[in-house]
């Protein structure tokens, strides 16, 4: 291995700043633009490195890991560290780098105190999402993958709302409840495989008897479900919404979430496939009860980021009955879904931040009116909305699009009721739209979005619109994998 | 006659014991004349001398010495290291103290310091129950008195009587169990324990007896590393004995007592494995709940850490019931980051004390991110590593163990041990939550700084972290030596 290791540099760059930042700064008010300076730096800095796996992807071996980085670990547990990058994680890799790198913009003004830990937060928060994202050894996956509470623990507690504390607590406890039986499933499913390389381990899981792959695959199924997450362990997410600061919000709903799909995807799919299909029909019925019942109550919500939250679940409802169905639209389907519901939610919440910025409010009934105040912005979130309901154009619609299509082939009943949720969606968003924009104006003083607001959502608008009209520049690269992917699942049915 | 060459084994052993002498008599004739910090600065030289002794080869072969008495392995040099590196550390965290109670820690309570160091380094090397008891005993003595030191305080007084008559009581106990073991078998010397037992365990089962004895034996060490259901003991001596003790009490003699609870079950007792086993997986599921529901509730910094230290024993134990060669090795990792962690909070906590008066409420760790940034994130790393979460050293010593039992089939403890973790997760987040997302309060402590204490909580916090780094330079000590017992 005499290459540069570049993928582990993407890794660790955005932390190495963070070591800078808390080496080299004091927290006084004057070096407060370095210390953002530095934290902006870094994070584009491996935002550009993951453009460069981008386009140096090779087409050829959609279906291998490129760029690949391994350095002994633990040797005599046959445990490496070892990176990676397929083409389903490549998306991923992005998204979060891209997300972060907006969180870190759209706290550049707001940020009142202890700029300095909050900047050093997210910069680890970066290398431990993209450390997921690229593991390719299951223990390195769940290292990272868990180590993510930490940041995001300080960042919901520290700068988040009023009830921030519980909110902080609630996320913790919760994720990690979860996680903890994931990592006896992982230690029961590596004692099996004797080697933690997901490939090794895909080779010889998938071969195992049922009533074992059963129990590794409820040992992850709660994990992720309590990451994406999945109906009756969902409870956490609203709370952790509200109280998080916007940018807190904008991870946890663009990348937070998807870890959990991408773990459904990467571990529980390919290695325990004859579980995957045993528990479809368990996984279908959370999933559209979720798509129905989160959609009710987003209906019903007072608070915007409560609504919102809520409309993630049922947004996350389809990426999770796609990906158990397993086709190629299935997986593509998801992937794309995932993505596209990041950037959404994303925008969203920052819209909704910069409206409680103004406002210091999040209750809709204090609002109205708003679009008279604030044109560009009210054109924004409408763009936001309408993708969000899955509007043809947006990527939503093709996100949704394809996952409907995907349950399609195997079972009518449940498209039915999935469809269902996409009517409802329109329902709560656009009266949510309704009540904050349009009708009588309350606040009068308001001042429309400034330039370096524009500069955080033009991106996230622009790429909505791009993925919604010419999709393939995700599709193109899942498209193989995916395809050998559904081939492999189905030939377990 | 004396022979020379089996005294060579014992060498580090005769070096603190003359130490002792010489310090009581320094301290006797010239105490006016020298500077109360020379005594622990002589004691650290003396532990690091008898370090150097142990860390040579001779001491990594099997040797028996006095008479059987006595066995000096690399497994036992190992142990001893450990025990002196956590007592140096807990000798370098009374100096600190010693600023701001100058007339506490005296002459003497260094000498005691070094007998209970002779007493674990017996007891670590006992080849036989009565070798065992005898070290017990010097560490219980030593113990005893430490705890009581601050005269002027009620509670560092009943602690030190809770502590007696309950330690008297495990030591009966653990009397008790030797001389049933010594009525069944008809020795009380673990090497000919060994070949008494194989010449009838032809097809006859174990006799009653000796399980008996060794269910005692078991408990009255349990005593001493506080598991569930010995463990009333600790949260009141915890907070009652002062606070350097406490540091010392929750490290030392407790990583004694588990490496002699270690090698009493996987090497002298392995024969009787089916049996033991039982009792221990009861102590440790009960450790693990108590250990984990006890603290949820405590105001007080010392009794939450007792609990936390009773949680942790109930994780380590279940290396044990393992009873493979993961397993131990992972026990003793987990000791080893136990020390670390225990260390480096109560170094911390030392720091953070009230100037005059010994404050421990939990308030004192209120709004510390906004006095003091660094030490608040080595406390926080500390504790979250304590908590489990990755990628703290924390969380590989779960790891470890986690693996062991899984190795040896053993899901439902796997699992309930780890759901414990994650209850106890939840007042480990408490005192972070006081530093990081609470304002500065009234009660805030006392802020002492102290070079020493911030040197070891630093290191023991840095530590955590890059152990993940380096895993397995520090496993290849431990899985040698744990190799070697199962031999």
């Amino acid at each position: 291995m005499s290459e540069f290791p570049l993928l582990t540099l993407n890794v660790f760059l955005p932390s190495l700043g963070a070591l800078l930042i808390l080496l080299l700064f004091s927290s006084k008010e004057k070096n407060a633009l370095l210390i953002k300076t530095t934290a902006l730096v870094f994070s584009a800095g491996s935002f550009i490195i993951s453009l460069y796996f981008y386009f140096y992807f090779s087409e050829g071996l959609f279906a291998d890991y490129q760029f690949e980085n391994k350095f002994t670990w633990f040797p005599q547990y046959n445990i490496h560290f070892h990176l990676g990058i397929d083409s389903i994680s490549l998306p991923f890799i992005l998204l979060s780098n891209f997300l972060v790198v907006i969180s870190v913009l759209c706290s550049w003004n707001n940020i009142k105190f202890r700029l300095k830990a909050y900047m050093i937060a997210f910069l680890v928060l970066q290398t431990l999402i993209m450390g997921a994202f690229a593991a390719v050894d299951v223990i390195l996956f769940y290292i990272f993958f868990e180590s993510v509470l930490i940041p995001m623990f300080f960042i919901i507690g520290i700068w988040g709302g009023e009830n921030r504390v519980y909110a902080a607590y609630k996320f913790f406890l919760y994720t990690l409840l979860g996680s903890v039986f994931m990592l006896i499933a992982i230690i029961y499913a590596y004692q099996i495989s004797e080697s933690a390389n997901m490939v090794d381990m895909t080779g010889i899981l998938s071969k195992v008897d049922l009533s074992v792959q059963r129990l590794i695959w409820l040992g992850f199924f709660i994990s992720f479900a309590v990451k994406v997450p999945m109906l009756p362990f969902h409870t956490w997410l609203p709370d952790a919404h509200v109280q998080a600061p916007t940018a807190g919000s904008v991870v946890l709903a663009g990348v937070l979430l998807k870890m959990g799909g991408y773990g459904f995807l990467r571990l529980s799919l390919p290695m325990l496939p004859q579980a995957s299909h045993y528990f479809f029909d368990f996984i279908s019925v959370l999933s559209v009860t979720a798509i129905i019942y989160t959609s009710l109550l987003a209906f019903t919500q007072t608070n915007i980021k409560k609504l919102i939250a809520y409309s993630s679940i049922a947004h996350m409802g389809y990426v999770t009955i796609a990906i158990f169905s397993g086709n190629i639209y299935g997986i593509q389907g998801a992937i794309f879904q995932m993505v596209s519901h990041g950037l959404i939610s994303a925008g969203l919440f920052l819209v909704v931040g910069m409206l409680s910025d103004r406002t210091h409010t999040k209750e809709i009934s204090k609002y109205g009116g708003v679009a008279s105040r604030m044109p560009n912005l009210a054109i924004i979130f409408a763009v936001l909305v309408l993708a969000s309901i899955a509007l043809p154009g947006t990527s939503g619609f093709i996100g949704e699009f394809m996952s409907l299509l995907s349950i399609y082939e195997i079972s009518k009943f449940y498209t039915f009721f999935a469809a269902t949720g996409m009517i409802l969606g329109a329902v709560y968003m656009l009266y949510l739209y309704k009540r904050v924009m349009l009708g009588k104006g309350i606040n009068n003083s308001l001042e429309d979005i400034s330039a370096l607001e524009m500069v955080v959502l033009i991106p996230i608008l622009m790429l909505i619109i791009v993925f919604g009209v010419y999709p393939s520049v995700i599709t193109g690269i899942t498209e193989v994998a995916a395809g050998e992917l559904a081939i492999y699942f189905q030939s377990f049915k | 006659m004396l022979d020379l060459a089996v005294l060579s084994h014992i060498i580090p052993e005769v070096i603190i014991a003359i130490s002792v002498l010489l310090i009581t008599l320094l301290g006797s004739f010239f105490n006016q004349h020298i500077k109360p910090r020379i005594y622990p600065i002589c004691v650290v030289v003396v532990l690091v001398f008898a370090m150097y002794f142990l860390w040579n080869n001779d001491f990594f072969e099997e040797e028996y010495a006095l008479n059987l008495l006595f066995v000096s392995s690399q497994y036992t040099s190992f142990a001893k290291i450990v025990v002196l590196l956590a007592t140096i550390a807990s000798v370098i965290l009374s100096l600190g103290y010693n600023n701001i109670e100058k007339s506490l820690l005296n002459f003497e309570f260094y000498i005691i310091i070094l007998l209970s160091v002779l007493g674990m380094m017996v007891m670590i090397s006992s080849n036989d129950l009565m070798s065992l008891y005898l070290g017990l005993e010097l560490l219980s003595l030593s113990l005893y008195t430490l705890v009581s030191y601050n005269k002027k305080s009620i509670l560092s007084a009943e602690a030190g009587l809770k502590y007696f008559v309950l330690g008297a009581l495990a030591s009966a106990i653990l009397l008790y169990g030797a001389s049933l073991i010594y009525g069944f078998t008809g020795t009380t010397n673990f090497s000919y324990i060994k070949t008494i037992h194989q010449q009838y365990s032809l097809g006859a089962p174990v006799p009653v007896g000796v399980i008996v004895g060794i269910v005692l034996v078991i408990s009255g060490l349990c005593f001493k590393i506080a598991a569930a259901p010995f463990h009333m003991w600790a949260p009141d001596v915890y907070q009652g004995a002062p606070l350097p003790v406490t540091a010392f009490l929750s490290t030392a003699p407790k990583a004694a007592s588990i490496f002699l609870l270690v090698k009493l079950l996987i090497l002298n007792f392995d024969i009787w494995h089916q049996e033991w086993k039982q009792v221990i997986v009861s102590v440790s599921c009960l450790s693990l709940t108590i250990g984990s529901l006890g603290a949820l509730f405590q105001s007080n910094i010392k009794r939450l850490l007792a609990y936390s230290s009773i949680n942790h024993i109930g994780f380590l134990l279940i290396g044990l019931v393992s009873y493979n060669v993961a397993g131990v090795e992972a026990s003793l990792i987990y000791l080893c980051i136990y020390l670390s962690m225990n260390l480096g909070i109560f170094a911390f906590v030392a720091m953070l004390q009230g100037n005059k008066e010994e404050n421990f409420d939990l308030s004192i760790f209120q709004g510390l991110s906004r006095t003091n940034p660094i030490v608040s994130m080595c406390i926080a790393i500390l504790l979250l590593s304590m908590a489990g979460i990755p990628p703290l050293a924390g969380f590989l010593a779960k790891f470890y163990i986690i693996y062991g039992a899984i190795k040896g089939n053993m899901y439902f403890i796997a699992s309930f041990a780890m759901v414990t973790a994650v209850i106890s997760a939840f007042y480990y987040l408490k005192i972070i939550k006081l530093m990081y997302f609470d304002d500065v309060g009234k009660k805030a402590g006392g802020n002492l700084f102290s070079v020493e204490n911030i040197v070891i909580g630093s290191f023991a916090a840095t530590f955590n972290v890059i152990l993940i780094i380096f895993p397995t330079s520090f496993n290849n000590i431990i899985s040698y030596s744990v190799r070697s017992l199962f031999e």
